[in-house]
């Protein structure tokens, strides 16, 4: 693997697992952190794991 | 601007390297270094900008008096003791001035309202880096000369905070050489991983150690055996992931700018010794405290002999404790290892040999036991952890009675780890940093030459990267801010 590839790649690869991270959290919100309901689930998690 | 926040990470830095090798490119390097200045200056008033006008002074004198001592030879003594005054008085007056007050006023039983003065960020650092400088000039070492170079030289800021502390033979040479102006893929992906490592043992080591050594810290009254030595060495391991991995941190973005910055560590809990300690152990700080504490000061002292070159050494780890901050803890920290060098250095006359293992485990907890005064608040609080840490109940996890009942009545059940507020991880924590500072043939900085930039190396960087930038919600300063 050349290093430019090798540089671009170690920037980009966090950052695409960041985004999508913070997308997933995002739109699941399995603990209802945002008044936000995307995709209308209708039971989450409570605070405590249950 | 801390180097384990979302804004130095995604804004500050960005910005700086882009535009660096933008001007670079398009402009001349001029404007490039006169950019990397300002954002030097940019990023050191980030916490403060009423610090801002004390650094600009102490840069002016400072090269305004080194160009005297170059250009007046006959007057150059007088100079340097100017230069000198300069730097020690205003090191004096904002870190120990409070500390002589309450002193003279324990000692003299006098009423001076202290000044409490706030520290200005990185004096210690660029005061030292200074001084350098100027006894350089006064001895005729000095050949740079250029401003810009010299203010870039004590301003770039992946050193300026906490260091390492450089040379000016090693860097104004390197902001006016022509290879730093031009972009170089394999200082870009060796500075990336390095910072990565520094990063990870910043968030996810250090700052995770950091909550049981506060809270052991805050609460030495009522620690048990465990508990103390817990609190002692969660520090010792916060302390070195701390400090290591913000130096790597600054070494890996001082590449992305092609300047190399100088080793401080290289795995120093693998210490033989205390020499070997303090040769592996913030290096840049004993490479200047050797150069210009130790050797003058045993010049001064006349004829050389095996004891003036003890007393020396006393003395100096006692400057290079008070350098830590003004508190009797640093004085007492500093004492103690200049007396253990001293130990050391008879210890080596006498040609015995001890077990390298036997030498590790007597260096390992001098080291753990000197850091508990290095971080305790006061002395006494230092006492209670050595109290706890010897004599103190020794209380194991109640959910193991069932297992180890055959043991009730020699020792005691209780909450686990409950004034460190510890966990089952916190054993693991301690277990898996003995293996990571003892086990490793490598380390950070020794793995620079041979890296190989291939899958492995993009999977365990890109994963650490990750991981780290996860965890910055929960960023705390890093120690060595404070001295």
């Amino acid at each position: 693997m050349n290093l430019k590839k090798w540089t671009l790649l170690y920037i980009l690869i966090p950052l695409f697992l960041l985004v999508s991270i913070f997308s997933f959290n995002f739109i699941i919100d399995p603990y209802s952190i945002t008044p936000y309901n995307i995709l209308n689930i209708p039971n989450k998690f409570a605070r405590d794991d249950r | 601007m801390l180097f384990n926040s979302y804004e130095f990470i995604f804004l500050f830095l960005p910005v700086a390297f882009g535009v660096y090798f933008f001007l670079n490119a398009k402009f001349s390097p001029l404007s490039a270094k006169i950019w990397i200045i300002f954002a030097s200056l940019f990023f050191y008033s980030w916490w403060n900008i009423n610090y801002l006008p004390l650094i600009t002074l102490s840069i002016l004198v400072n090269f305004f008096i080194s160009q005297a001592l170059m250009d007046k030879p006959r007057s150059k003594k007088f100079y340097l003791l100017a230069g000198l005054t300069f730097n020690i008085g205003l090191l004096g007056y904002f870190k120990y001035m409070d500390f002589f007050i309450k002193n003279l006023n324990w000692g003299f039983n006098t009423d001076i309202p202290l000044l409490h003065l706030a520290l200005p960020l990185a004096i210690s650092f660029y005061t030292l880096q200074q001084i350098a400088y100027l006894v350089d000039s006064y001895g005729g070492l000095v050949k740079e000369r250029n401003f810009l170079d010299y203010t870039l030289f004590v301003t770039f800021f992946p050193q300026l905070i906490a260091g390492p502390i450089v040379h000016h033979k090693e860097m104004m040479p390197q902001f006016s050489s022509l290879e730093a102006k031009v972009i170089n893929y394999k200082n870009i992906a060796t500075g990336l991983l390095v910072f990565s490592i520094g990063l990870f043992k910043k968030v996810v080591i250090a700052d995770t150690f950091a909550k049981w050594a506060s809270a052991g810290h805050a609460n030495t009254e009522v620690l048990n055996l465990l508990e103390a030595w817990a609190t002692s060495l969660s520090y010792t391991f916060q302390l070195y992931f701390d400090f290591s991995g913000y130096t790597d941190m600054a070494i890996g973005i001082a590449l992305l700018f092609n300047i190399k910055l100088p080793q401080n560590f290289n795995s120093p809990y693998k210490s033989t010794g205390l020499i070997d300690f303090w040769q592996r152990w913030h290096m840049t700080l004993t490479r200047f405290i050797t150069t210009y504490i130790y050797k003058p000061f045993l010049k001064s002292l006349g004829k050389i002999s095996f004891e003036k070159a003890m007393f020396a050494t006393v003395f100096t780890m006692f400057i290079a404790g008070l350098w830590h901050g003004a508190a009797w803890t640093f004085v007492i920290f500093g004492i103690l290892h200049g007396l253990a060098i001293a130990i050391n250095h008879y210890w080596k006359k006498t040609k015995l040999k001890l077990h390298i293992w036997l030498a590790w485990f007597i260096t390992f907890n001098f080291l753990n036991l000197s850091f508990v005064i290095f971080r305790a608040e006061s002395i006494e609080k230092a006492i209670n952890i050595f109290t706890a840490m010897f004599t103190g109940t020794f209380i194991l996890n109640y959910r193991w009675y069932d297992k180890l009942k055959f043991l009730d009545g020699h020792i005691e059940f209780g909450a686990w780890m409950q004034h460190v507020q510890g966990d089952k991880y916190t054993l693991l924590a301690i277990i898996f940093s003995f293996i990571l500072t003892l086990g490793l043939k490598i380390n950070s900085t020794t793995i620079i030459p041979i890296l190989q930039f291939n899958k492995l190396t993009l999977f365990v960087g890109t994963l650490m990267l990750t991981f780290s930038l996860l965890k910055l919600h929960q960023v705390s300063e890093f120690l060595y801010f404070n001295f």
